[in-house]
C-alpha cells in the first residue's frame, strides 16, 4: 500500500523505500535514536542489542537465502561458526586490524557456504536442506579435528579485542562494540534490501516461485543458487565476526544446530523474505527469550516448589519459545512483517479497512 | 472504532518500548557501611546439554546459602542471598546473564560457573570488571591467572595425583587407557604434559581414545583399547559420561576385566545412581568429600538442608558438594578481606576479595575438601582416591598432592 | 579379524536402533509429507511416560509397556490433530518449522513434569547384558532393539501389504486428493500415520533408555544420526528406513573401529551428503520426476 498522494514519475521513484518526507523523517530519525542508545541504556541492554545486532545480521543472509531464493538451509550456525574461527584466529596469530578480519571472514564463510551449496545443482528443496544439515555437522567437527593445534579444537579459542590498526585503539567494552556493530548492521540491511530490488534479487525470486519456469526464461540457476549461499554465508562469516569480537572466546558448542534453527525460526516469526521482518523477528525472539530469563527466577521466587530443574526457569524458556514459534506458523505463518503490512493497509484505507 | 483500535495500538507500542528504558541503571543506595544484603552469583546451564550435572549444584548452591543463613547468620552477620541463572549452555546466554547480575545494586561478591566454556567466555570480563568468580578447573578457565579461582584441582592435576597412587598400591597394573569426551573438559588429559608424566612415573599409557558427549554406545572404542589388554581404563567425563563406559562395558562383558577409573567431579554420585551396581569397583581421584562420609560435618549439613528442602533422589550427587564449598569460601574470604580492611565494608571490593584467595591455606570447609591457593596456582592441589563399594564412594587415601609443576607447567598457566 | 566381526555386530546393534527411528520418520512422511524433526524429543516422551509408570504408579513391566504404547498412540494423534492439521497446505519450511518448534516445545514440558537430571529406569526392561558367541560379545541391551526393530518391521510390511487400513495410507501416500475422492478418510489416515510412527518412536526410546537412562539434554539428540539413515534408505520406502538404519549403524562401527573413533561422529553425515549427491532418492525411494 502506498501512501496517498504520491505518484511514481521516474524509474528511481518507483523503486525507492522512502517516498514521502515522512518517510524519510522518521528513517533518519530512528538512526539518530539507534546511535545515541547507548548514552541512556544501561550495559545490560546495550549488550542486549549488540546480540540483536548481530543475529540480524545473520538472519539478513539466511533471509536471502531462504526467503528471496527458496533455498531451505539448517546449516547457518555453521557458517558464522566459520567467520568467527576466521577472525580469531587471523586477529591472535597475525594481529590483523578488523578492516581486513572482517572481509576475511565474508569471504571464508562465503566460500564454504558456496562448497556446500554445490549439491544444489542436483537437489533441491528439503533434500538440499539436509545437505546444509550435514555442513553444520560437519564444519564444527572439522574445526576441532583439523589442525586442532591452530584451532583451539575443542577447547575454548580467545580472540583479543577488535582493534582498528590505528594506534592503541581496542574496541573492548560493550559501547564501542555497540558503534561498531550497529552502523554495520544498518549497513548490511540496506544491502539486503537493495538486494531485493536488483537484478540478482529478481532472478532469486523467481527461482523461489517457480525454479523451472525461470530456467526457462534464461536465468542459470546454478550460478544463481550458488551466488545466493554465496551471499548468505558472507553475511554469516561478518556476523561470526563481530560474533568473535564481542564474546572475545569462542567454542564449537556456540555454533550448533539449536542456534541454526532459531535462525530459521527468527525469519519465520519475521515473515520470509521481508527485510523488515527479519529485524522484527530478531527482536521479538531474542526478546522473548531475555524475557523469559527474567520472569523465571521470578516465578520461582513466587512458587518454591517450582525450583530447581524442575523450575519455571528450567522449563519456561523451550516451551514459550516452542509455543510462540508453533503458534506463529500455525495461525500467522507470513510472520510479523504481514501483520504489520495490514496494519500499515488498513490504517492507509481508514475507513476503508476491513 | 478504528480510531481507538489505532490509539490503542499507538499506547500498547509505547508501553513496550517503557521497559527498555526502565532496564537502565537506577542509581543504587550509597556505598553504606554494611550493606543490607549479601548476594553470590551462579550461572549454569541448567536445563541444556549439561542440565544433569548443573540441576544439582543449583540445588546445592541454594541449600548452602539456606546454612549459611541460618547457622552461622549469613556473612559477618549480613543475610546471603542466592542469585542464580540459567544459561541454557549457550554462551550469549551467560554472558547476559553476566550483565545482568553486573548490573545488580549490589552487585554479587563473587560469580560462578559450572560449565568450562561459560567461564572461559567471561574469563577476561571478569579480570576488566575485578569480579573473583569460582569455577570448575579446566585449564582455560583458570589460566591465564585472573580473577578465576578452581574449585578444585585441575582434572590433568588430578589425573596424574591418581597415577601416582597407583604405582604406589598397584605397581604391577600400571597399563592404562584414557577413554574421555571429545570436548574441552574430556580432552584436559590428553596432552603432551600427561604422557610425559605417565612415562615418568611409570605408567604405561597404552591408548586414548575418544568418544562423543551424545554417544549412548562406546564399544567400538572398547574393542580398539582391549586388543592392548590394559589393567585400567581412565575417564574425565562427567555426569552420564562414565555410566555410557559401563553400560558398554557390561554389554562386552568387561566388568571385572578391566578397572575403570576417573577424575571427581565427574565420576560424582550421580553414577551409581544411574547404572547401579555396574558402578562398584571403580575408583575415583578428586578433590572433595564423599556424600557417603557423614562423619564430615559439612556433609551432615549438607543432608541436613537436603531433607530439609526435599530434593530429588537425583539431587544428591557431588556437584552439590562444590556448590557448598563455594559458598563457603565466600563467606571465608569476604570475612577475611572485612576483617584486613579493619572492618571498612566500602573497602571489601573485589580486588580485595581476590587477594583473600590467593592467601587461602589448607581451607577445610567443613571437612569438605583441603584448598590451598597461591599467588601462583589459583587451584586447588590435593586430591583423594575413592573407591565405590555397593554404590558409595569410599575414600581409600588420605589427601594425595598433585603434581602440577609436570602436569600444568608454568608456560601453559 | 575378531574385532572386524566385533565392529559388525556393534554396527548391527546400533543400526537396530537407528533404524526404528528412520521406520517412523519414513512412516509419517510417507502420508503426510512431513518430516518430522522431532522424533527424538516425542522418543524420550515415550520413554519417560514409560518410565513414570514404572516409578510413581508402580506396574509391572510388560503392563507398563504397553501402556506406555497407548498413551504415545494418543499422543501422537494429538499432536496431528492440534499441531499438524492446520499445516496441511502450507509450505514444505512450515512444517519443518512446526516440528522443529514442537520437538522444543515438548523439551520444556518434559523438564516441567520430569526434570532435567538423568535418571535410569528403576528396574531393567529387558533382560541381561551380555552374552559371547565365541570370541565376539554380544551387548543384549541392544541386542533387544535390534529384535524390536526387526519385530516392528515385520509388523509393518503385514500391515501396509494385507490390512484395508494400510491400503488406504498406502493411497494416501500417492496422492491425497483421489484418495479423498474414493472416500478415504485423509484425516483419519494423517491421524492414525502420527500415532503408528509414535508408537515406533516411543519403542525406540524405552530400548535407548534402558541402555542408558533418559535425559533431556542428551537423549533427542541421538536422533538426529537417524537422519541420514532414512535418506540412504529412501524417504518413502520402510524397508529402507531398516536398511538404512543397518547401514549406517555398520559403516559408522567399521569406520571408526578400523581408522579412528573420531570419525564415528561424522561418517553418517558424509555418507548422507553422498546419498544426496548422487542418488538422492536412496536406495529403495522413489525417483519424482517433475513437470511443469
Amino acid at each position: 500500500m502506498r501512501p496517498y498522494g504520491t505518484y511514481d514519475e521516474t524509474y528511481a521513484q518507483d523503486m525507492a523505500v522512502c517516498r514521502t518526507r515522512l518517510q524519510w523523517g522518521i528513517l533518519i530519525g530512528g538512526l539518530i535514536l539507534l546511535l545515541s542508545l547507548p548514552l541512556f541504556l544501561g550495559e545490560w541492554m546495550v549488550n542486549f542489542v549488540n546480540f540483536i545486532g548481530i543475529s540480524v545480521i545473520a538472519a539478513l543472509g539466511l533471509n536471502i537465502l531462504t526467503g528471496y531464493a527458496g533455498q531451505i538451509s539448517l546449516g547457518q550456525a555453521a557458517f558464522i561458526g566459520v567467520g568467527a574461527y576466521t577472525t580469531g584466529m587471523l586477529a591472535r596469530y597475525l594481529a590483523f586490524p578488523i578492516w581486513i578480519t572482517l572481509p576475511c571472514a565474508a569471504l571464508a564463510a562465503g566460500l564454504v557456504g558456496l562448497i556446500f551449496g554445490l549439491p544444489s545443482l542436483r537437489i533441491k528443496g528439503f533434500y538440499l536442506a539436509m545437505a546444509t544439515l550435514a555442513a553444520q555437522v560437519i564444519i564444527p567437527w572439522l574445526i576441532v579435528n583439523v589442525r586442532p593445534d591452530i584451532t583451539g579444537g575443542a577447547h575454548s579459542f580467545r580472540v583479543p579485542a577488535a582493534t582498528l590498526g590505528i594506534g592503541d585503539i581496542a574496541l573492548a567494552n560493550e559501547t564501542s562494540l555497540f558503534y561498531l556493530i550497529i552502523p554495520l548492521a544498518v549497513l548490511m540491511t540496506f544491502f539486503a534490501k537493495n538486494l531485493h530490488r536488483s537484478r540478482v534479487g529478481r532472478a532469486f525470486i523467481a527461482i523461489r516461485d517457480n525454479d523451472l519456469a525461470a530456467e526457462v526464461m534464461g536465468i542459470n540457476l546454478f550460478s544463481y543458487k550458488s551466488l545466493a549461499f554465496f551471499i548468505c554465508s558472507a553475511f554469516a562469516g561478518v556476523a561470526g565476526c563481530l560474533w568473535a569480537y564481542w564474546m572475545r572466546a569462542i567454542a564449537v558448542d556456540q555454533f550448533s544446530l539449536m542456534e541454526s534453527i532459531w535462525y530459521v525460526g527468527i525469519i519465520i516469526v519475521g515473515g520470509l523474505g521481508s527485510t523488515s521482518g527479519v529485524i522484527m523477528g530478531t527482536v521479538f525472539i531474542r526478546g522473548l527469550d531475555r524475557l523469559v530469563k527474567i520472569i523465571g527466577p521470578a516465578i520461582e521466587g513466587a512458587v518454591p516448589q517450582l525450583t530447581g530443574p524442575w523450575g519455571a526457569t528450567a522449563a519456561l524458556s523451550p516451551l514459550v519459545f516452542g509455543l510462540v514459534v508453533l503458534l506463529f506458523i500455525i495461525l500467522e505463518p507470513r510472520g510479523l512483517s504481514h501483520r504489520w503490512e495490514i496494519f500499515k493497509a488498513s490504517y492507509r484505507l481508514w475507513p476503508f479497512s476491513y | 472504532m478504528k480510531i481507538t483500535a489505532k490509539i490503542l495500538f499507538v499506547v500498547v507500542a509505547v508501553l513496550l518500548l517503557i521497559p527498555a528504558f526502565a532496564c537502565a541503571p537506577k542509581a543504587g543506595p550509597p556505598a553504606a557501611l554494611k550493606p543490607e544484603v549479601i548476594r553470590v552469583g551462579m550461572i549454569g546451564d541448567m536445563t541444556g546439554p549439561y542440565a544433569s550435572i548443573v540441576g544439582a549444584m543449583h540445588v546445592g548452591f541454594l541449600d548452602a546459602c539456606q546454612y549459611v543463613n541460618e547457622q552461622t547468620g549469613g556473612i559477618a552477620g549480613v543475610r546471603v542471598e542466592a542469585v542464580c541463572r540459567d544459561s541454557a549452555g549457550k554462551v550469549d546466554s551467560a554472558l547476559a546473564h553476566y550483565m545482568e547480575l553486573k548490573a545488580m545494586k549490589p552487585r554479587p561478591v563473587t560469580l560462578s560457573f559450572y560449565v568450562s566454556g561459560e567461564a572461559e567466555a567471561c574469563h577476561d570480563r571478569l579480570v576488566e570488571d575485578k569480579w573473583p568468580a569460582m569455577t570448575v578447573a579446566s585449564l582455560a578457565s583458570v589460566y591465564p591467572r585472573g580473577y578465576t579461582f578452581g574449585l578444585y584441582p585441575l582434572y590433568r592435576d588430578a589425573t596424574g595425583a591418581w597415577m601416582d597412587w597407583v604405582m604406589q598400591n598397584y605397581p604391577t597394573k600400571n597399563k592404562v587407557a584414557f577413554l574421555t569426551w571429545d570436548t574441552s573438559y574430556g580432552r584436559d588429559i590428553i596432552n603432551d604434559e600427561m604422557r610425559a608424566y605417565a612415562k615418568k612415573v611409570g605408567i604405561n599409557l597404552v591408548a586414548e581414545e575418544l568418544f562423543g558427549i551424545r554417544d549412548t554406545d562406546v564399544s567400538t572404542q572398547l574393542t580398539r583399547i582391549m586388543k592392548l589388554s590394559p589393567d585400567w581404563i581412565y575417564t574425565c567425563t562427567a555426569g552420564h559420561g562414565p555410566g555410557v563406559i559401563l553400560k558398554s562395558m557390561a554389554g562386552m562383558g568387561l566388568i571385572g576385566k578391566v578397572k575403570l577409573a576417573g577424575d571427581g567431579v565427574g565420576f560424582a554420585e550421580a553414577v551409581p545412581l544411574t547404572v547401579g551396581d555396574l558402578a562398584n569397583g571403580c575408583f575415583v581421584s578428586r578433590g572433595f568429600a564423599s556424600l557417603a562420609e557423614p562423619d564430615v560435618e559439612g556433609i551432615k549439613w549438607m543432608n541436613y538442608y537436603f531433607n530439609l528442602n526435599r530434593r530429588r533422589p537425583t539431587d544428591a550427587t557431588g556437584a552439590g558438594t562444590c556448590a557448598f564449598m563455594n559458598l563457603l569460601l565466600t563467606k571465608a574470604t569476604v570475612e577475611r578481606a572485612l576483617e584486613a580492611a579493619g572492618g571498612d565494608w566500602s573497602k571489601v571490593d573485589g580486588a580485595a576479595i581476590k587477594a583473600q584467595f590467593e592467601k587461602l591455606q589448607n581451607f577445610t570447609a567443613l571437612g569438605l575438601t583441603d584448598i590451598t591457593y597461591t599467588p601462583e596456582r589459583y587451584h586447588p592441589n590435593k586430591v583423594r582416591i575413592f573407591e565405590i563399594k555397593d554404590k558409595k564412594h569410599v575414600p581409600v587415601s588420605g589427601w594425595l598432592p598433585c603434581p602440577t609443576d609436570d602436569t600444568t607447567p608454568m608456560r601453559l598457566r | 579379524m575378531t574385532e572386524f566381526l566385533q565392529y559388525l555386530i556393534n554396527g548391527f546393534m546400533a543400526g537396530g536402533v537407528y533404524g526404528l527411528i528412520a521406520l517412523s520418520i519414513v512412516l509419517i512422511y510417507k502420508s503426510t509429507r512431513v518430516f518430522n524433526f522431532a522424533v527424538g524429543d516425542v522418543m524420550l516422551l515415550g520413554a519417560f511416560v514409560l518410565w513414570s509408570l514404572l516409578a510413581w504408579l508402580n506396574l509391572p513391566i510388560v503392563p507398563s509397556i504397553l501402556l506406555a504404547l497407548a498413551i504415545a498412540f494418543g499422543i501422537g494423534l494429538l499432536i496431528e490433530r492440534l499441531a499438524l492439521r492446520p499445516l496441511i497446505g502450507q509450505s514444505i519450511l512450515a512444517a519443518i518449522m512446526a516440528t522443529l518448534a514442537l520437538s522444543i516445545f515438548l523439551k520444556g514440558g518434559m523438564i516441567l513434569i520430569w526434570g532435567t537430571s538423568q535418571v535410569p529406569y528403576p528396574t531393567k526392561i529387558f533382560p541381561g547384558t551380555s552374552a559371547t558367541l565365541g570370541t565376539v560379545t554380544l551387548p543384549l541391551g541392544s541386542l533387544w532393539a535390534f529384535l524390536l526393530a526387526m519385530a516392528a518391521f515385520g509388523i509393518l510390511v503385514w500391515f501396509f501389504q494385507f490390512t484395508k487400513m494400510g491400503l488406504q495410507m498406502r493411497a494416501t501416500a500417492e496422492d491425497h486428493q483421489l484418495a479423498q475422492s474414493t472416500g478415504i478418510s485423509v484425516k483419519l489416515v494423517f491421524g492414525l500415520t502420527w500415532a503408528m510412527a509414535l508408537v515406533v518412536c516411543a519403542l525406540s526410546g524405552i530400548a535407548l533408555g534402558d541402555r542408558l537412562g533418559l535425559s533431556v539434554g542428551m537423549t533427542p539428540l541421538l536422533a538426529l544420526k537417524a537422519f541420514p539413515a532414512v535418506f540412504l534408505g529412501g524417504l518413502e520406502s520402510i524397508p529402507g528406513a531398516i536398511i538404512g538404519g543397518l547401514a549406517i549403524g555398520i559403516l559408522e562401527n567399521l569406520v571408526g573401529g578400523l581408522i579412528n573413533p573420531n570419525l564415528m561422529e561424522i561418517t553418517p553425515y558424509i555418507i548422507l551428503l553422498l546419498v544426496l549427491l548422487f542418488r538422492a532418492e536412496g536406495l529403495f525411494g522413489l525417483k519424482r520426476i517433475e513437470r511443469i
